[in-house]
């Protein structure tokens, strides 16, 4: 395997404000990597200078194994061979869609059948005559997928390409694409808010916190063992309960847990709500609490529970509940936790 | 979400990064031979010595100062008396014909007010009972007729792009249909009467044609007699200068008012209509003033000149100079539309895309010709072309030169605002699909610009047409376009003379108009707010 992108560094300041500060990212030959964080981490802005719209500070950006950023050098857009969806298409409306997909092409003969190559790779063959407005938004992003496809970029950027779409439609949509760039076999890098988006989408996942990437693992690796609380919470509900570990076994409020590693004093236990089993009161099995609300969300909800103690936590249930607001129950934990030590 | 904290900031980063040559230059060329003449307007009243002060500044110029600021005030408010209320009569009420008033009211506009001066003075005039109030009011009469549809469009629009629910959400917190007008209505359109009252007061001031005609003393006047009159020059380069400052007062409190005013401005407005209100038993009413307002300022101008015409043509009046007048006005009008379109895209391009100080100096003074009177412009011309360009003065490339100039903020206006419709993204999207930033332009820019562009051309040649001093003063000898033709009708006595050019330029700037508004409407379907 080859690093299809590879940033070593970057830095980018805008007046006194540091958006981007010694970012680092490889990205493997083939490979979907998504850029998670929260508004206004500079994930957006790492994006626009990899594509070569921005100007970086310093640092170095490699695509294809051509240095394209470095210290004085900077490589204009048009000269990167890169692809870039935009969050809001940025579709030529003057254009027909053929007219758009072709527009990044070469003047050849084969041309036209590029152009209803790739309409077909995004299923909407046979309309290369309309114009963008005649379509519907989700017709509009395939088609600016299409349209970055085509020139058969080196790498594909993708800038929040699914916040304007209906919520309804959008599940369907990711699919759709992540499918199509399977196929295509295209490196591609999403930038995104949206940690379901990310987890379901990519190969690899980089959590982004001011303007640094703080993780960067497979989406499973990321959920289960973030690197601290912030990426934690930040990609699922998290909560998080005192303990005090001895070797793989963690005494907390909620009973012994399991770690995943050994550990020795002061813990804090990461609790994700599907891990919490809720009992009936008469079980002999866990610790007691009540249930002091819910909320319902048709294919699982979330209980909040809280302990003798005071303290709270969540349980995500699927499928019909079998206790409601009030109920006194035993909770469980399910599964290895992990903890991160409190000591500095 | 995410993007838009980020979205701006690019742009204050540009700041420190040079505009690009390609533009500055051709920019700058433009600013350089705007300021040039004004510069040297400026010289000569100053060179002129200290024996000039006192000519200045005698009770005459102050009388001329204060007849000026006098008569733009009194027709500002007038004309935004008649226009308010018309926009609000046309948008948001039930008034019978409103589609095909919501065409008329504007019409005014086409027709020069120095030509329907004339019409008002051949039909209420000599020897009728109204000669003596036509004296003391025709300046204001006339000028308020023919320049409320200023206010009367840019309210309108505001009208239109208004937010309902803001509305909705006054009736919702006790405040009935009345308050809810004045207490959140009105202070949203502020901004548009601002602007509408800053085309309609610079019009009066700048105003040749209608004081000469009514006999009203104001500034202008007295800038121009004091040019034909005396061979030294230079008190009316002051005098002319005097006017600029007026002028620039003028264009800065309006930005002021509109800044403070900034805050009210809402977004693109919702899809959904507005209520209409009910007018009842006032309906009929409304609309005979409607009706009776435009007669007088559109009826009345044409039903003259038709009526002189037929009269005229009988008596055996010579149509022959005709045909080179309408040759003649129309080389000015579509040679100034091309050139300052052409000056004005580099000034546009900079400033919308390569913000940094530098741009933003060039657009603001490319405004500047905004708030200076014809007279001036026409002046300093005439000082640069007697003493520096003899070969090219009173020529055809100097007038047209001098039309740029006087109509440059009309291109620059609307190549600014075409452009800033145009989502930068998709100039990105070009560079990211390999096309270099002169080929973004032609394919992407250029395009998608070019409805606002060409709606920029028609606004230039509408107003050179109109366009009187400046004709007056730089055209080339024996040059006569179909202003002067009107004008000189006015000289040699027989208004008659004046019909049939005067119908020429109604005609020859409705049928711009008409395609103005169509193209208004293309642009919109075209664009939509990508």
């Amino acid at each position: 395997m080859t690093s299809q992108l590879r940033v070593v560094g970057l830095f980018k300041r805008f007046g006194n404000v540091s958006v981007v500060n010694g970012l680092d990212l490889d990205v493997q030959s083939g490979e979907f990597v998504a850029l998670l964080g929260p508004s206004g981490c500079g994930k957006t802005t790492t994006l626009r200078m990899i594509a070569g719209l921005e100007r970086a500070d310093a640092g170095q950006i490699e695509i294809a194994q051509t240095v394209v950023a470095a210290n004085s050098r900077h490589i204009p857009a048009e000269r990167r061979n890169i692809g870039l969806v935009f969050q809001e298409y940025a579709l030529f409306p003057h254009l027909t869609i053929g007219q758009n997909v072709a527009y990044g092409l070469r003047r050849t003969r084969s041309r036209s059948t590029t152009v209803a190559d790739y309409l077909t790779l995004v299923g909407l063959a046979g309309l290369e005559n309309r114009y963008p407005r005649e379509l519907s938004g989700g017709q509009q992003q395939r088609v600016a997928l299409a349209r970055a496809l085509a020139p058969k970029p080196d790498i594909l950027l993708l800038d929040e390409p699914f916040s304007n779409l209906d919520p309804s439609l959008r599940a369907q949509v990711r699919a759709e694409v992540r499918e199509i760039l399977r196929q295509s076999n295209c490196t591609s890098v999403l930038v995104t808010h949206d940690q379901e988006e990310a987890l379901s989408m990519a190969d690899r996942v980089a959590v982004m916190f001011d303007g640094q990437i703080v993780q960067c693992a497979t989406p499973r690796t990321l959920y289960e063992q973030p690197a601290n609380h912030a990426v934690a919470s930040f990609v699922g509900d998290a909560w998080f309960v005192e303990g005090v570990a001895r070797g793989k076994v963690i005494d907390t409020a909620l009973g012994q847990l399991r770690g995943r590693s050994e550990q020795h004093g002061p813990v804090t236990v990461l609790i994700r709500p599907e891990m919490i089993v809720i009992l009936a009161a008469d079980s002999p099995f866990g610790v007691e609490a009540s249930i002091t609300s819910s909320r319902f969300f048709g294919h699982d909800q979330l209980l909040t529970c809280q302990l003798k103690d005071g303290m709270r936590v969540e349980s995500r249930i699927i499928g019909a509940p079998e206790h409601t607001t009030g109920d006194n129950v035993r909770l469980i934990v399910r599964g290895h936790v992990l903890s991160f030590s409190d000591q500095k | 979400m995410a993007s838009h904290f980020f979205e701006t900031k690019p742009d204050a980063a540009r700041k420190r990064v040079l505009p690009p040559t390609l533009l500055l230059i051709p920019a700058l060329a433009v600013f350089l031979v705007m300021s040039v003449p004004f510069l040297y307007l400026g010289y000569r009243a100053i060179s002129a010595g200290n024996d000039i002060w006192p000519l200045i500044f005698r009770e005459r110029t102050m009388t001329l100062l204060w007849n000026t600021i006098r008569l733009a005030a009194s027709v500002s408010l007038t004309a935004t008396l008649l226009a308010v209320p018309f926009a609000w009569l046309t948008v948001r009420t039930d008034l019978p014909c409103r589609r095909a008033l919501n065409v008329i009211i504007p019409l005014p506009l086409v027709i020069p007010s120095y030509a329907g001066a004339i019409a008002l003075i051949g039909a209420l005039g000599p020897r009728g009972l109204l000669q003596e109030k036509l004296e003391r009011f025709g300046a204001w009469f006339a000028l308020s007729l023919f320049t409320f549809p200023y206010i009367y469009l840019s309210v309108r629009s505001a009208l239109q792009g208004l937010d309902p629910s803001l509305e909705d959400a006054s009736r919702s917190l006790g405040k009935g249909p009345f308050h809810t007008f004045i207490e959140s209505t009105l202070p949203q359109l502020r901004p548009a009467i601002g602007s509408g009252v800053l085309l309609v007061a610079l019009y009066t001031v700048s105003d040749f044609g209608v004081v000469t005609l009514m006999r009203y003393e104001s500034f202008v006047r007295g800038i121009y007699t004091q040019y034909r009159a005396s061979f030294d020059r230079s008190l009316a380069a002051a005098l002319g200068l005097i006017l600029v400052g007026l002028a620039i007062t003028l264009v800065v409190g309006e930005s002021r008012i509109r800044r403070q005013a900034s805050f009210y401005r809402t977004g693109s407005g919702s899809s959904r209509q507005p209520a209409i209100a009910r007018l009842g038993r006032w309906r009929w009413l409304a609309f005979t003033w409607c009706l009776l307002v435009s007669c007088l300022s559109l009826g009345l101008p044409t039903a003259m000149f038709c009526y002189w015409l037929a009269s005229g043509t009988s008596a055996g009046r010579d149509l022959g100079g005709l045909p080179i007048a309408i040759w003649n006005s129309l080389t000015v009008g579509v040679l100034a539309a091309i050139c300052a379109l052409l000056a004005a895209l580099p000034i546009a391009l900079l400033a919308v895309r390569h913000r940094s100080s530098m741009s933003t100096f060039l657009e603001r003074s490319s405004y500047l010709g905004f708030g200076l009177p014809g007279i001036v412009i026409a002046l300093a011309f005439v000082f640069v072309g007697a003493r520096y360009a003899t070969p090219f003065y009173q020529t055809l490339p100097f007038l047209v030169l001098a039309m740029v100039v006087r109509f440059l903020p009309h291109g620059v206006g609307a190549a600014t605002s075409s452009l800033l419709q145009i989502s930068p993204r998709l100039e990105e999207a070009s560079r990211t699909l390999g096309q270099s930033s002169l080929a973004t332009i032609t394919r992407i820019t250029a395009p998608l610009a070019r409805p606002g562009i060409i709606a920029g051309a028609i606004l230039v040649f509408l107003g050179s047409m109109k366009e009187l001093p400046i004709v007056l003063l730089l055209a080339p000898t024996e040059f006569n376009t179909l202003a002067t033709e009107t004008w000189s009708a006015t000289e040699s006595g027989g208004f008659g003379r004046a019909a049939a050019p005067a119908l020429l330029i109604i005609l020859l700037s409705a049928i711009p108009t008409l395609l103005l508004d169509r193209q208004r409407k293309v642009s919109a379907i075209e664009i939509p707010g990508t």
